[in-house]
């Protein structure tokens, strides 16, 4: 099914093969989404209202659930949020035609993969309920009015969950790259948060990948809690061979 | 939503078949995916802001005083039992936005072994 | 600003967690967003505090859609508009 060509702009989510099957997710300001396709590929377009657009997080939210959708029968490269093209016209032009070539070796590169997404944060009272059960120094230093001593818990405390922040991220990680491609770790921003990363995994490896992420949740139970997202498209993985 | 019922195989990992919070969505989508120069970026959300080293804020006393607070309130005893029962009754809301992804999870699966990336 | 400091002004918050959550929330209320990672960090803390039960749902949404604002807020301060 063809798009019908407009003038208006038009809001680019991603880029898929020409046969892509697009869900009933709606698009950005309740626009409905269609493909603009140029040879084997497609465009996952919507037309914006105005050029004038302030996103809200269901925007957000919205740009990854379109993108979700028609990878749920189809490879997807994902855009970053908010590329606007002046029109249809400019998809083809500026991007679809121009890029080609690199385009389809891109999708052709992540066909069958997947990207799971692991995130870790510890349950407060938990992990500083095992800090203080390791370190005798700080359990003695609890209840002491000695406002010095405070100062020193708090230290050691906060010094002991960084180290432990450290072990546990990476022993996660590691445990989870083996079933993985390619891993991409954020940064943590939090300081109760252990990790976050995304892993690019084959498709048939996803069951096991979520068991071995089941029992990592279950050996840390009542410290970290974890949540894995997926299967998404591979948001982590596209910009690297990509020059924009 | 029944949690507590299911065997040992999914008690204890948070799934989610796609994005459910800002949180998970922004480190998808601002930043990330392909790049492209076109017409107009929505720039509402910062993406030429100046990134400052995103570490953790450096620790003050304030911080320290905090954390030694939070120690000295700790039941010990009701600790670890509480922890436990909070994930199991899945933190109040948090299991509610999983909506039933663990058979969404493995109801992709099935396709094509992936080819090698390179 | 806002909604978030509203909330907390209420004598609410220290009832239903930590002192801890409840300063973080404040600072989730009153921080400026500076920065993309610190806009991350305020949505880390508003989503510890709504997985702690804090916050709930639809304040939580509310909360995410106020840093967006903020964040957008910086940037256009940023670029002197």
């Amino acid at each position: 099914m063809s798009a019908t060509v407009t003038e208006a702009p038009a809001y680019v989510y991603g880029v898929s093969w020409a046969d892509v099957v697009l869900g009933d997710a709606q698009g950005i300001g309740e626009a409905s989404v269609r493909a603009v396709e140029h040879g084997e590929l497609a465009a996952l377009v919507s037309e914006l209202p105005s050029a004038d657009v302030r996103a809200r997080r269901r925007d957000l939210l919205r740009h990854a659930e379109v993108l979700q959708q028609a990878f749920e029968q189809s490879t997807v490269l994902p855009l970053g949020f908010g590329t606007v093209f002046e029109s249809d016209g400019d998809v083809v032009a500026d991007l679809l035609e121009p890029r080609y070539e690199e385009l389809v070796a891109l999708l052709q590169s992540l066909d069958g993969l997947v990207e799971l997404t692991v995130r870790a944060l510890y349950d407060e009272a938990g992990v500083l309920a095992m800090i203080v059960g390791d370190e005798p120094r700080i359990a003695a230093l609890r209840g002491s009015n000695n406002p010095a001593d405070q100062v020193a818990l708090g230290e050691a405390v906060s010094q002991a969950l960084a180290e432990r922040r450290a072990r546990d991220g990476d022993e996660i990680v590691a445990s989870l790259s083996s079933l993985a491609r390619e891993v991409a770790v954020e940064e943590r921003v939090a300081e109760f948060e252990v990790v976050r990363a995304a892993f690019l995994v084959g498709r048939s490896a996803v069951d096991e990948f979520d068991a071995k992420a089941e029992d990592l949740a279950r050996r840390h139970n009542g410290v970290i809690r974890f949540k894995l997202t997926g299967p998404l498209p591979p948001h982590h993985f596209v910009s690297e061979q990509w020059a924009s | 939503m029944a949690v507590a019922t299911q065997g040992t195989a999914s008690n204890y990992l948070q799934r989610a078949p796609s994005p459910s919070g800002l949180a998970d969505v922004v480190d998808l989508i601002l930043d990330k995916g392909l790049v492209i120069d076109a017409y107009v970026r929505i720039a509402v959300i910062g993406i030429e802001l100046i990134t400052i080293d995103a570490r953790i804020v450096i620790a003050s006393v304030d911080t320290y005083l905090r954390f030694a607070e939070a120690v000295n309130r700790l039941d010990l005893a009701q600790t670890e039992k509480a922890g436990i029962d909070q994930l199991r009754e899945g933190g109040g809301k948090a299991k509610d936005k999983a909506k039933g992804a663990a058979e969404g999870v493995k109801e992709k699966l099935g396709g094509p072994n992936g080819s090698s990336r390179d | 600003m806002g909604f978030l400091t509203g909330l907390l002004l209420l004598p609410l918050a220290p009832v239903r967690g930590t002192i801890w959550l409840a300063e973080r929330l404040m600072e989730v209320a009153e921080r400026e967003v500076d920065s993309e990672a610190t806009f991350k960090r305020l949505l880390v803390e508003a989503e510890i505090a709504f997985e702690a039960g804090e916050l709930s749902e639809a304040e939580y949404e509310q909360v995410e859609d106020e840093l967006l604002e903020r964040l957008e807020l910086a940037r256009r301060e940023g670029e002197g508009r």
